[in-house]
């Protein structure tokens, strides 16, 4: 490997001799920070410090994937530290949180055991306790909570409540501290009365009569205000208070303080909103505390903690237990972080608890900070480069840009120059380009989006032609609100570029995930019939519009009707269809059978598979069906199906931000997404589109910012119209500056992500250009009046000249006709090529082991040994409690008692009777032999195989007398003389087997085998001569046969009638006519 | 005592086996084979049955078992059991550092795991009571061990460590009896208290014990050979399998790719020469369940699920909790649907929407009620329900809670099977035989748990039960030989096969992640080795995962394929395995694969309606219609089949979601109709009428419901006090309904909500909107607008009125009249030119259209596509939904 060149600032910040300092390392976009992290570290490392003794942090899971993949080739020729790389601690914020807090959970005091739930999880989770919270307030204080319904602005303030509560949480702010937020100064009557009195020693001596009428109408009003009772009757003071400026006299001091007048009275009426609502904000208080402690309930129960969760217990375990914190601070010699301007209040207070003096190494660009909306502060990196400044750290910028070309730094630091937000920093290009690029920066202006898109498409086909070797995979389009993207998709469908739109359609949106849940829905329960019909009309069945017609002529509910299909109801279907829905009938029922014993995704895959289901495939669309395959797999070891289509309909239902699957790199396609997802990213071409797109970005009806509190918006009680508070007075005003820096800056890292050609795109909607077009128009200089196309030169602020080529349409590209490319492209994300496999050949599917009962039973009747043996079920249920009551055995114990005295082992306590008839064996003639005998076996309990099956069972006595081989069973329950000789014929295949094993052991085959009933007390022989043997082999095989082919069939007859399940799992109607399965439909 | 020793596939347990048949041969049966899990010990037991010998099953046997002879005194307590003793014991020490953990569920497991380990390296609590490093946690954790010890002193159980101890001890001091001869094989861990036995045994009989090198650490032969063990070396060695190295995108392609690699190999060999190691089950199990079956590839899962998630046990556990709960509709619903004979009935299915339908609800009588026709079995099954409901009185011991509570398996009537089947179906029957006998069980567990001579009522024992339930693990016995076996790395020790795969093997997944102790981290672990109790450390860890991964290579005697998926369930990309750097593999890529579909899909069919017989059908279903149909058609002529001809409905609404638009229209149109009959107050009527709906409907009155009612009265009363229309003019009549013929085959029927006649014979149709006023202001340029025309035909000709105009009403969030007059009225548009004409042929139109089968879905409008009840059944993909915007 070539080593790497590094530029003199590169060197100076991996300087690991200056480890023992505070560094900041501010890195301009392309200025190769992340290589100069991973470098510092292994540096460090080289330094001899251990690798778990650095805390690396980095921003996104991506980011830290990468850093431990250098970091392993690094390290990879010394396997003991590679190994110990594996526990190192680099990992984003929220990864180290959850190891901090696992590992320290007793005194974080979370659930050691927890488990991290995903943004769906928690959302859902959110809104089940802002339900419920809501709920039981307004059980409780029906009157408050519907105060504060009049009150709020908007009825729809939950969601409102809910990304207020997320913001507070990134700001390390607790709900009792909410409450203790001042209210900020606001005007106060004293103010309005200072200027009033200050009019009052004016005399307005050159003022018309009506003028001066004026003038008194508005001291007296202004004293109205004043003097108002209450808050409503100032809000209806402000109401009527008249000044109009147009009636006073210019030029005057009094027309200046009734001016002053005038303004201070329109914001006092944000104070007297707040004073009006007080009680109504206290209540809005007690629904975030109640929402805060059901949220946490919740997830307590769940052992669930969010993101923020993570941030804040590990917060509170530092804050609260100083040993931990001295602990943790010593085991980090070194901080890493990456991307620090996007840390959170939260994450601030964290990190500052967890660093050491002189050992923090932080990297960060403030004019790359565009997370405001997840609470991140750049206010927190900019004072800790100020510190480091100002107490001499190491202090280094990285100004090189090793990404794009001259032309486009030029562009960016030619609009951003002066924006606020932007801190004024040169981007020097550093990157050396073997083809040269006249013009690599344009800008295109269309009168509508659908035009400016079809221009974006038409230059994309260009370009790809202009040999600058660029394809479509080269290409992003960037936008800042995902509103615009369908009028590009379409463009581009119609261009026939391929592309991937990441975070466009939802995830539930999407056809194949539409059809999957609605198979679950048509599964749980077929009567839905808006599931059905879906499913139905999908290739999932494939009915034809008319089968569903047919089939809704048959009973009003399609799912009844679908049972409903039989012969005498097929007329008029079409023959085809008929198939169809019959197939699917019957496919649906095996499904229904098996719904809650196998996980979800199995039902899907076999509809799947049956009608090799793909739609309109592609990679995306396959990675989409496997991410729903995995939602349901995981599902189904949560609760039942019914609970999951209930919990998809609710989630479907609120528009969830569930991407789709991700897509596959690979594919050559422009890829589509937002600026914010295009973070860290950089591509040869880089379109950002739709710049005349806004955001929203007006605080919603609940607010909150940490340093002003939790503000509303609220109904003004004197007019129909609506109010900020104080609070949220001043958010609105902190929310449109922040917003409208994050804006420039978020611009700003847009067009940073271009390596090779950059092009800014935007629509006039007939109006002048807005949003980030009219800082561009502006900055650039465009003349949008008149249609062009033509290179103009701009130059920097540095001084330094670019190209730019200017094309102002009037009308869509055309993108039908002359292109040589545009025919021949590929059809957006070309179907995959799956190769289908057959089943195979499943032989052998039998058990490997058996019991010698379980054989017995098979031989007098495979049913019962099915239902028995081999499904486990245990018939005949039972009676009642019959637990034995105290000291009383049940037959099984009593049996083994017997079993154990007759075996001469020891037994606590016996049972007299079980005593009593092991004498009675003892003094029988058997027992009588046995004392004779030369050979005694008991309780043996054997192996052995036939054919392939392995026997097991246990013969209760074999001896050797008197030159004869004997086998002896003794059975415990109590049977008439009759009873015993039957029952000795269906013992007889036991005692076979058992005469097989006995003879295997010995070299000859026994001479006799006895079942000896204890009860009373007779004994049976069993003919074993082998010339009378059935072959145990042909036994096994059969045995094997059944079980592979899964057939048992009935041995009716007599034995039915003691058989457990007789009248119950067994079909036999020994002695009546037969009744039907029940596994047949019930109606 | 003699140690065999040498390389994984040296031949270690080919020696012993060797010897052990020896003996057998010789009719020696003083002799034991040990093994470490019951499934090795079945395996070996198989291997010598099957080449022909016949013996005792004892012969060969877990070490456990084994010590069952000498420590049968003292019974191992359960994990569940232990775990509720735990759970237990921590609350009644109530320490202060446990405060604000001790109900998590999580900290009594890891407690109990915690402590288990100590007791498996056989540390009790008197022990650590003389070591305990100084650690912040340390007292508290002794605290509940110890309290934790004597629980278990007093009811005569113990964890393994002990029974270990106590058999060693016996042995040392009674001997074997006729045991002579002994052999270990498999054994790789050696904790203290094994190693105690083992020396016990030793001193007894000849003994035999094997270790693979990568178990056999210094420390281990340091100890050994203290023991008095001579080693001896085996030295055969197979030869290394190939290594395969394949990647997939994601864990489901990488399962795909391993079924398909089985299959290829599976036309040359048995199934049960294959193998899958796992060392994340979590992960991958599921996944290779799902698809193994998807691809009919047998396979035995070496796993065990969770007790409480099967079905049979989902449905006595929810029959329970509902009896408990008072039988909540909802819950009991749900338990009903879970029993097993009513999978597959359209009783059930009518049953569950009629339940729906009312809930919230509650009690057995209610629930009857809605059994309707057919429903003989369900009511069967709720009265069997009922019958459990005086155990809610009862107060009984443990012991007895837990025989009554095994009545309940006769709740669960399993389905007759039927005459054909396929194992899928037989293995769900087995399972639920299974899951009833483990449900049996963990009633005595819980019984065992607690206090024997404290009587409780239902829903303490029921407690104890659940937590039973939660942690007991559910395995469904599967013997079938000629499967691909599914192993957890750990016990792929014991197995060698020619084919492995071993699957994720990504960054944390393998080797596996160890996250520290919450109680003794790694620092205090090495301190406590340092005094001889051998608990795991970080380093332990490591070792053992190098060890797992070696041994799970070395299992295949052909070839070992590794596999990891490239990106995460999140689309992150995995980073391999480490282990995976040192292989000098090519590293292949994943195919994609799917089972050959049963049917192939057949060409596309056409949407629209042709069949003859369906067309009159049509015709007849359509000589009736309403404006408002006839405009949902010219949205959409889907729509219109959806809502119209095919009369498709939702399931019913949850009921937060009963006072939906529809229900607030009505509620509106119905309190105005009474309030334009009679001026006054409106709210007492609005007050009456919204009871009345919400009674109706059982929607319950939480806040959602008094939001929706404050704003329809804030609506009502906005209407109520706007005097825009000059009400004094004309006589009104109110909810007029109408039919209208068109022509032979056409009736237009409708209600017109309010028409207003002057002196002078105008007369205004006016059309109450509860929709917002941009809703109401679009109808003046829909295109699609009939209703208006229509509704001033039927004035003239239905009520003989002189139609001067028509006002839609808009009242949502203020009051919005639009309109069209003769007269300027109320910015009303002028009547447009021939409009009653032009409406009536383009009536005619429409209807000749939808008779002729027209279906397809064409909206006039795609925005509306959203809203549009019918929008997943069309397959028309809805435009911008779901738009998301970030940074807004
Ligand atoms: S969603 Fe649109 S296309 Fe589909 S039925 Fe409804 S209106 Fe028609």
């Amino acid at each position: 490997m070539k080593p790497i060149a590094y530029t003199p600032a590169q060197r100076r910040a991996m300087d690991a001799a200056q480890r023992g300092r505070d560094t900041c390392v501010v890195a301009g976009p392309g200025s190769g920070k992340t290589t100069v992290l991973v470098e510092y570290f292994m540096r460090l490392v080289a330094a001899g410090v251990d690798p778990l003794r650095i805390l690396a942090i980095t921003f996104t899971e991506k980011a830290a994937g990468h850093m431990r993949e250098k970091l392993g080739a690094a390290l990879r020729e010394d396997p003991a530290q590679r190994a110990r790389l594996e526990r190192a601690w680099v990992s984003t914020v929220h990864g180290f949180c959850a190891r901090l807090v696992r590992e320290n959970a007793v005194f974080a005091g979370a659930d050691p055991e927890f488990r991290v739930a995903d943004e769906r999880e928690s959302l859902r989770m959110q809104q089940e306790a802002m339900a419920a919270a809501m709920d039981a307030l307004f059980a409780d204080r029906p009157a408050g909570v519907r105060a504060l319904i009049r009150g709020l602005s908007s009825l729809e303030f939950e969601d409102a409540v809910r990304s207020a509560y997320d913001a507070m949480r990134g700001a390390g702010v607790s709900v009792e501290a909410l409450a203790r937020f001042p209210a900020p100064p606001g005007i106060s009557r004293g103010d309005i009365a200072r200027t009033l009195d200050a009019l009052g020693r004016e005399t307005p001596s050159n003022w018309s009569y009506a003028q001066k009428q004026h003038l008194a109408a508005i001291r007296e009003g202004a004293a109205r205000v004043i003097a108002a009772d209450g808050p409503r009757a100032a809000l209806q003071a402000i109401e009527d208070f008249p000044a109009n400026l147009q009636k006073c006299k210019r030029g005057t001091r009094a027309y200046e303080l009734v001016g002053q007048l005038r303004e201070q009275i329109q914001a006092f009426r944000y104070a007297s909103i707040t004073a009006h609502h007080a009680s109504e904000r206290e209540m809005l208080i007690d629904v975030v505390r109640r929402f805060d402690r059901l949220y946490r309930e919740r997830k307590r129960q769940a052992g669930a903690l969010d993101f923020a969760d993570l941030e804040e217990f590990a917060v509170r375990l530092l804050e609260e237990h100083p040993a931990r914190r001295a602990h943790l601070q010593e085991q980090f010699d070194y901080i890493l972080m990456d991307e620090f301007q996007d840390t959170n209040p939260q994450q601030g207070k964290l990190l500052g608890l967890v660093r050491r003096p002189d050992r923090f190494y932080a990297v960060g660009d403030i004019n790359q900070s565009i997370f405001g909306f997840r609470h991140a502060e750049p206010q927190g990196f900019r004072e800790y480069r100020d510190a480091v400044a100002r107490r001499g750290g190491r202090l280094v910028e990285l100004i090189d840009n090793f990404r794009s070309r001259p032309h486009i730094l030029s562009a960016v630091e030619t609009v951003v120059a002066g924006a606020a937000g932007v801190e004024p920093r040169s981007l020097v290009a550093g990157r050396k380009f073997e083809q040269p690029r006249p013009v690599s920066v344009e800008a295109i202006a269309a009168p509508q989006p659908a035009d400016e898109a079809s221009w974006v498409a038409r230059r994309i086909l260009d370009l790809r032609q202009d040999g600058g070797g660029f394809d479509f995979k080269d290409v992003a389009v960037l936008v800042r609100n995902t509103e615009v993207i369908p009028d590009f998709t379409a463009a581009f469908d119609q261009a026939g570029i391929p592309y991937l739109v990441n975070r466009g359609k939802g995830f539930y949106e999407t056809r194949e995930v539409n059809d999957l849940a609605h198979l679950l829905a048509a599964i749980a329960n077929p009567r839905d019939e808006i599931s059905l019909a879906a499913v139905l009309r999908s290739p999932l069945a494939g009915a034809s519009d008319e089968a569903l017609l047919r089939l809704k002529m048959l009973a009003d509910n399609l799912g009844a009707a679908l049972w409903r299909l039989g012969p005498e109801t097929a007329t008029g279907f079409d023959a085809a269809d008929y198939q169809k829905l019959c197939r699917f009938r019957d496919r649906l029922r095996e499904w229904r059978l098996r719904r809650e014993y196998v996980s979800f995704d199995r039902l899907l895959l076999s509809a799947i598979d049956d009608c090799g289901y793909r739609p309109e495939s592609g990679a995306r669309v396959a990675a989409n069906i496997d991410k729903f395959l995995a939602q349901a797999r995981e599902a189904s070891s949560r609760g039942s199906l019914d609970a999951f289509v209930e919990e998809l309909a609710l989630v479907r239902g609120s528009n969830p931000r569930e991407p789709d699957a991700p897509p596959e790199d690979s594919a050559n396609a422009v890829k589509v997404m937002t600026v914010h997802s295009a973070k860290g990213l950089e591509f040869p071409v880089v379109f950002v589109a739709a710049l005349h797109k806004g955001v929203d970005s007006k605080p919603p009806v609940v607010a909150f910012s940490p340093r002003i509190g939790l503000g509303a918006r609220w109904r003004n009680p004197v007019r129909r119209e609506d109010k900020d508070d104080l609070f949220q007075h001043l958010i609105r005003e902190e929310r449109k500056r922040l917003e409208g820096e994050e804006a420039n800056r978020l611009l700003y890292v847009a067009m940073t992500r271009a390596e090779q050609h950059l092009a800014l795109s935007f629509s006039l909607n007939d109006k002048k250009p807005a949003n980030w077009a009219e800082l561009v128009t502006e900055s650039l200089g465009l003349d949008l009046e008149q249609p062009r196309d033509e290179v103009v030169t701009r130059t920097a602020p540095d001084g330094k000249p670019w190209n730019l080529r200017l094309l102002v349409a009037d009308r869509a590209a055309d993108l039908s006709t002359g292109h040589p490319g545009a025919a021949s492209l590929p059809v957006p994300e070309s179907p995959e090529e799956v190769e289908l496999l057959a089943p195979p050949e499943a032989a052998g599917q039998q058990e490997g082991n058996a019991t010698v009962t379980a054989l017995a039973h098979f031989a007098n009747c495979p049913r019962r040994y099915f239902l028995g043996g081999y499904l486990g079920f245990e018939g005949r249920a039972r009676g009642g409690e019959e637990s034995a009551g105290d000291g009383e055995l049940s037959a099984s114990e009593f049996g083994t008692q017997v079993h154990a005295l007759l075996a001469g082992a020891a037994v606590a306590q016996p049972d007299p009777e079980a005593v009593r008839l092991a004498e009675t064996f003892r003094q029988s003639p058997l027992g009588r032999r046995l004392a004779r005998a030369s050979r005694v076996e008991r309780e043996f309990d054997f192996l052995m195989a036939v054919d392939d099956l392995v026997v097991g069972g246990q013969v209760d006595l074999w001896f050797e007398e008197g030159g004869e081989l004997v086998i002896v069973d003794y059975k415990t329950d109590s049977v008439n003389a009759a009873e015993a000789h039957r029952r000795a014929l269906e013992y007889a295949w036991q005692l076979r087997l058992y005469a097989l094993a006995v003879e295997r052991v010995v070299g000859r085959a026994p001479d006799r085998a006895w079942l000896h009933f204890l009860r009373p007390n007779t004994a049976i022989a069993v003919d074993v001569a082998p010339s009378l043997l059935e072959s145990p082999a042909e036994l096994v095989r059969d045995f094997a046969g059944a079980q592979s082919k899964l057939a048992f069939p009935l041995n009716e007859g007599e034995r039915c009638r003691r058989c457990e399940f007789f009248h119950g799992l067994c079909p036999s109607a020994f002695g009546q006519p037969r009744a039907p399965a029940l596994t047949e439909p019930v109606e | 005592m003699r140690l065999l020793t040498g390389p994984a596939g040296s031949g270690k347990t080919a020696l012993v086996l060797q010897q052990f048949r020896e003996a057998l041969r010789a009719n020696n049966d003083a002799i034991r084979l040990l093994v470490p899990t019951a499934t090795l010990a079945q395996h070996l037991q198989n291997q010598i049955a099957r080449e022909g010998f016949v013996f005792r099953r004892s012969l060969v046997q877990t070490l456990s078992g084994f010590v069952e002879s000498f420590a049968g005194d003292m019974p191992e307590a359960p994990g569940a059991v232990l775990y509720l003793l735990v759970e237990r014991a921590a609350r009644r020490i109530a320490r202060p550092e446990f405060a604000r953990v001790a109900d998590m569920p999580g900290f009594c497991a890891s407690l109990a795991r915690t402590i288990e380990e100590f007791s498996a390296a056989g540390c009790d609590s008197a022990r650590l009571a003389g070591c305990l490093p100084d650690t912040p946690l340390g007292a508290a954790f002794l605290a509940g061990y110890q309290e934790l010890d004597r629980e278990l002193d007093r009811r005569g159980l113990a964890m393994r460590g002990k029974r270990l101890e106590r058999a060693a001890e016996r042995i040392e001091k009674e001997g074997l009896g006729n045991i002579r001869t002994i052999w270990l094989d498999g054994f790789y861990s050696l904790p203290d208290p094994e190693l105690r036995v083992i020396g016990a045994l030793g001193r007894h009989a000849e003994l035999t014990l094997t270790l693979t090198d990568t178990d056999f650490t210094a420390a281990a032969r340091a100890r050994l050979q203290a023991m008095g063990f001579g080693e001896e070396r085996a030295a055969r060695s197979r030869p290394a399998p190939a290594i395969e190295l394949v990647r997939a995108p994601g864990v489901e392609r990488e399962a795909e790719e391993i079924a398909r690699r089985i299959l290829a190999h599976a036309a040359g060999r048995p199934f049960r020469e294959i193998g899958i190691v796992v060392r994340s089950p979590e992960t991958y199990v599921p996944v290779l369940r799902s698809t193994l079956e998807r691809f009919a590839i047998p396979a035995r899962f070496h796993f065990a699920s969770r007790l409480e998630e099967h079905a049979a046990v989902r449905f006595l556990s929810g029959a329970v909790d509902a009896l408990l709960g008072g039988w909540d509709h909802a819950a009991t619903l749900a338990v009903l649907r879970l029993a097993p004979r009513f999978a597959d009935a359209n009783v059930m299915d009518r049953f569950d929407h009629a339940v729906r339908e009312q809930i919230p609800n509650a009690g057995l009588g209610a629930l009857k009620a809605l059994a309707g026709a057919g429903g003989e079995r369900l009511l069967q099954t709720i009265d069997a329900l009922a019958a459990l409901e005086e155990w809610r009185s009862f107060t009984l011991a443990p012991k007895d809670w837990a025989a009554r509570l095994q009545t309940l398996r006769n709740l669960f009537r399993p389905a007759r099977p039927g005459d054909s089947m396929d194992y899928e179906l037989a293995s769900v029957w087995r399972s639920q035989a299974a899951a009833l006998a483990q449900f049996d069980e963990a009633l005595d567990e819980a019984a065992t748990a607690l206090d024997a001579g404290r009587p409780a009522a239902l829903d303490e024992f029921w407690r104890a039960v659940k937590a039973v339930l939660r942690l007991k693990e559910f395995r469904l016995a599967d013997g079938r030989r000629n499967v691909v076996h599914v192993l957890r790395a750990s016990e792929a020790r014991q197995w060698v096969l020619p084919v492995i795969f071993v699957c994720g093997m990504t960054e944390k997944q393998f080797p596996r992640f160890h996250h520290q102790d919450p109680f003794f981290p790694d620092g205090e672990r090495c301190r406590l080795n340092a005094a001889g109790v051998r608990v795991r450390t970080a380093a332990d860890f490591e070792r053992d995962e190098r060890a797992l991964f070696d041994c799970a290579l070395t299992r295949a005697t052909m070839v070992a394929t590794l596999s990891y998926p490239e990106f995460d369930a999140r689309g992150e990309r995995n980073l391999p395995s480490l282990f995976l750097e040192g292989l000098a593999v090519e590293q292949q890529e994943s195919r994609a694969v799917a089972p050959r579909p049963r049917e192939e899909p057949g060409p596309p069919r056409a949407v629209a309606i042709h069949a003859p017989g369906l067309l009159v059908a049509l015709g007849e279903k359509t000589a009736q219609l309403t404006p408002t149909a006839l405009e949902a058609y010219l949205q959409c002529p889907f729509k219109f089949f959806g809502q119209r001809t095919l009369r498709l409905r939702p399931p019913p609404p949850r009921p937060e979601k009963r006072l939906d638009f529809l229900t607030q229209g009505i509620i509106v149109h119905d309190v105005l109709a009474a309030w334009y009959a009679e001026k006054q107050d409106v709210t007492p009527l609005f007050e009456a009428e919204f009871a009345r709906r919400l009674e109706e409907k059982r929607i319950p009155w939480r806040y959602h419901t008094e939001r929706l009612h404050n704003a329809m009265l804030e609506d009502l009363r906005a209407f109520t006090e706007s005097d825009e229309w000059p009400r004094a003019e004309f006589q009104s009549r109110m909810e007029e309904k109408f039919s209208l013929p068109l022509d032979g085959s056409l009736t237009i029927n409708g209600k017109i909500d309010r028409l207003d006649t002057a002196r002078d014979g105008r007369a205004y149709v006016i059309d109450y909107k509860y929709s917002n006023a941009q809703t109401t202001r679009g109808k003046r340029d829909d295109d699609n607008l009939l209703q208006a025309p229509l509704y001033l035909m039927a004035a003239e000709q239905v009520f003989g009125v002189r139609p001067a105009g028509m006002f839609y009403v808009g009242l949502k969030g203020g009051v919005q009249y639009v309109g069209w007059s003769a007269t300027p009225l109320l910015k009303s548009y002028p009547l447009p030119e021939n409009w009653l004409e032009l409406a009536r042929e383009r009536t005619l139109r429409l209807v000749a259209e939808i008779r002729a089968g027209r279906v397809e879905p064409s909206p006039a409008n795609p925005d509306h596509c959203r809203y549009c009840e019918y929008r997943d059944v069309c397959r028309v993909e809805a435009r911008g939904v779901a738009v998301v915007t970030e940074g807004a």
